[in-house]
């Protein structure tokens, strides 16, 4: 990451609908993810290495 | 112990013991760079200025500018995130016609210690931020510059060291604190579920943007700034406190 993706003000926006546009816009160009299937794919991986660890 | 630690205690969250803060010993995490901690002896986090080191635009707002060196000196002092300039969003940016009100750019990192440089819009930001506090944008304490600062920092905090590597399902993240950020948040969504509670009543920052690197960003100055913070705020704040070895106290109540 070199920046964050920047906060965003509804108001300072010319609509809420605009706002709400634009912080989907920056959270998918950041690359930022879906909480449930990052915490699935986190315990997923942690199963899977520990089965992996016990051979 | 508070009515929170109890309640955290009951649920499994934190183990039964005098306080919460009782255990948050420092632990020496590897990469790390803590500055202050806790000094219990006194019943207050210790609050040490260190405001000469930050570069700031004099064009921004005075009180934009004194909430952002509030914020630079506690991201450094406490996690260790090390902002040296603070530089105004100007028209020559392509983020002021995109309507960004402030971003964090991560700048190198020396000796393994995060660096980076807070942008900021020159105008006083407060009316609107205090408008979107009373339409539930933000939690009540947080529409103001320094939650918006601290939010923004979180993400620079937790996601400038994050990086790829190989998983069994395919590329997982690594660095950043992610293991400790993960438990944070699976605490945080016990207690939710617990006191019947969605995670994502966080904020409607959060639930509108529906990704989990806003949701940190939210609980962690929401844990810092909120006037009262749910109790999933709290754990998920303890928590992450404690993984890291850092001190829990709110940033609220250290400069306060």
């Amino acid at each position: 990451m070199t920046r964050t993706p920047g906060y965003i003000i509804p108001s300072t926006f010319p609509s809420m609908d605009a706002a709400v546009k634009r912080l989907h816009e920056i959270d998918k160009a950041a690359g930022y993810t879906s909480l449930d299937e990052d915490l699935l794919h986190s315990d997923v991986e942690a199963i899977l290495e520990s089965i992996v660890e016990r051979g | 112990m508070s009515e929170i630690d109890d309640f955290l205690a009951s649920i499994g969250v934190i183990e039964a013991r005098g306080s919460v803060d009782d255990f948050l010993e420092h632990h020496g995490v590897k990469g790390m760079h803590w500055g202050v901690r806790k000094d219990r002896g006194s019943g207050e986090g210790i609050y040490r200025s260190q405001l000469a080191s930050v570069e700031i635009d004099p064009t921004i707002n005075k009180s934009t500018q004194a909430a952002a060196k509030q914020v630079a000196d506690l991201m450094r002092s406490r996690y260790g995130y090390d902002i040296k300039q603070i530089k105004a969003i100007t028209p020559d940016n392509p983020e002021y016609a995109m309507g960004t009100a402030a971003y964090v750019e991560n700048n190198s990192i020396h000796g393994g210690r995060s660096q980076g440089t807070i942008f900021v819009r020159t105008t006083d930001l407060s009316k609107d931020l205090k408008h979107g506090e009373e339409t539930g944008w933000v939690a009540p304490g947080t529409g103001n510059v320094k939650a918006m600062l601290t939010h923004e920092s979180a993400h620079a905090l937790f996601h400038s060291e994050e990086s790829l590597k190989p998983g069994f399902l395919g590329p997982k993240v690594v660095g950043g604190h992610i293991e400790e950020r993960t438990n944070a948040l699976k605490a945080a969504i016990k207690v939710a579920n617990q006191t019947g509670v969605s995670i994502w009543s966080t904020s409607d920052y959060a639930a509108t943007a529906g990704v989990r690197q806003e949701l940190e960003a939210e609980l962690f100055a929401q844990y810092h700034w909120a006037d009262n913070p749910a109790p999933f705020v709290v754990a998920y704040g303890k928590t992450l406190s404690e993984g890291l070895g850092v001190d829990a106290t709110p940033f609220k109540d250290v400069v306060k």
